[in-house]
């Protein structure tokens, strides 16, 4: 077989490559075009109320008023809650127009979100709850603006945000 | 060369095969790269930026998502059948609150509710067959940047009254310069 193989070679197999290479440059030449490294999507998750909590106030709130439990959702137990107030005027439409940090003892403005952080960062250091932070903000503000404000608690160290519903007629 | 019989000349053909192989290889790359825009996730949302936003975890399945938006009429446009979109117009008018989910038409709020509870009560009762005892469904909400606070404050208070106990907040990663904090 070898020896007949020497002697007499076939006809060489002829693969057209130029073609292939033809449409493989088209399909890159779509894939580069349509190639947009978005910012990646990450997600964070809620923390609500333990389990436990949640179940024996079921059973006793079942038949309570609907109001009742929509003020207890969705809170963990926190010293601090911090406000923030939107307007939708044409100014400031749904950005915040201000923010104060409610503790056990009152309330206190705070001028920027820079001030915040600091504030928070001090008042962490004084609050039982080092971890719990709540955010009460008005019905009209920006999503986006909210997640900013959850940043900026983040950063000063608070890990579970809850949020408190809006006051009504805000 | 070597095998070409005696006297026809030098092949001048160019080697094609590793330049495909490197083009194969780029072709590959830009493949897996593309964002293939799935059905749950919809592009017409833009998310806020956020610092605290950690990774997706991939190998969790259970997901639901709930896109909200204000109304935009260009977002149905071409993507809905006429009388779909007729009756969409009609229910919505721009800059209303929409609630988008996977494979149904834009919804209100009651129509979330009801659909959630379905969702639900299907989800329990495949946790009951399983032996499982509650409900692992995640819901993802993917609220866009203009959306209200009071939106989706009422979107997660309802997931939660539901009996959804896992709730996500989707944003986009923002880099912070000089290094994160």
């Amino acid at each position: 077989m070898t020896i007949r193989r020497k002697t007499e070679p076939g006809p060489e197999p002829n693969l057209p490559v130029t073609p292939m290479l033809d449409m493989a440059f088209q399909l890159l030449a779509f894939f580069v075009m349509t190639y947009h490294p978005s910012d990646l999507e990450g997600q964070m998750e809620l923390s609500l109320p333990s389990e436990a909590i949640t179940q024996a106030k079921d059973k006793e709130d079942i038949k309570q008023d609907a109001q009742v439990d929509k003020e207890q959702d969705l809170k963990l137990s926190a010293n601090l809650t911090v406000i923030v107030r939107t307007q939708r005027d044409n100014v400031n439409n749904g950005l915040i127009s201000g923010i104060s940090l409610q503790d056990d003892a009152g309330t206190g403005p705070v001028d920027t979100l820079d001030k915040l952080r600091d504030e928070l960062k001090t008042r962490r250091a004084t609050v039982e709850n080092k971890e719990n932070i709540k955010i009460q903000a008005d019905s009209k503000l920006k999503w986006e603006e909210v997640i900013n404000v959850m940043d900026v608690c983040q950063q000063a160290g608070f890990k579970n945000i809850s949020f408190v519903p809006p006051p009504s007629g805000s | 060369m070597s095998h070409g019989p005696a006297g026809q000349g030098a092949n001048a053909e160019p080697n094609l095969t590793p330049l495909l192989d490197v083009v194969l290889q780029l072709l590959m790359f830009f493949m897996m790269c593309v964002n293939f825009v799935s059905e749950q996730v919809n592009e017409d949302i833009k998310l806020p930026k956020s610092l605290a936003v950690k990774p997706m975890d991939k190998a969790e399945a259970d997901y639901l998502f709930i896109n909200l938006k204000p109304f935009a009429i260009q977002d149905f446009q071409d993507r809905l059948p006429s009388d779909v979109l007729a009756r969409v117009q009609a229910n919505f008018r721009e800059g209303d609150e929409c609630i988008l989910v996977p494979g149904k038409e834009p919804m209100r709020r009651n129509d979330l509710r009801v659909w959630l509870k379905q969702q639900y009560e299907d989800a329990r009762q495949v946790a009951e067959q399983r032996g499982a005892k509650n409900v692992n469904t995640a819901i993802v909400i993917r609220a866009h940047k203009e959306a209200d606070y009071g939106q989706v404050f009422e979107i997660l208070q309802m997931c939660k009254n539901v009996g959804y106990r896992r709730l996500m907040l989707r944003a986009l990663t923002k880099n912070v310069p000089g290094g994160a904090t």
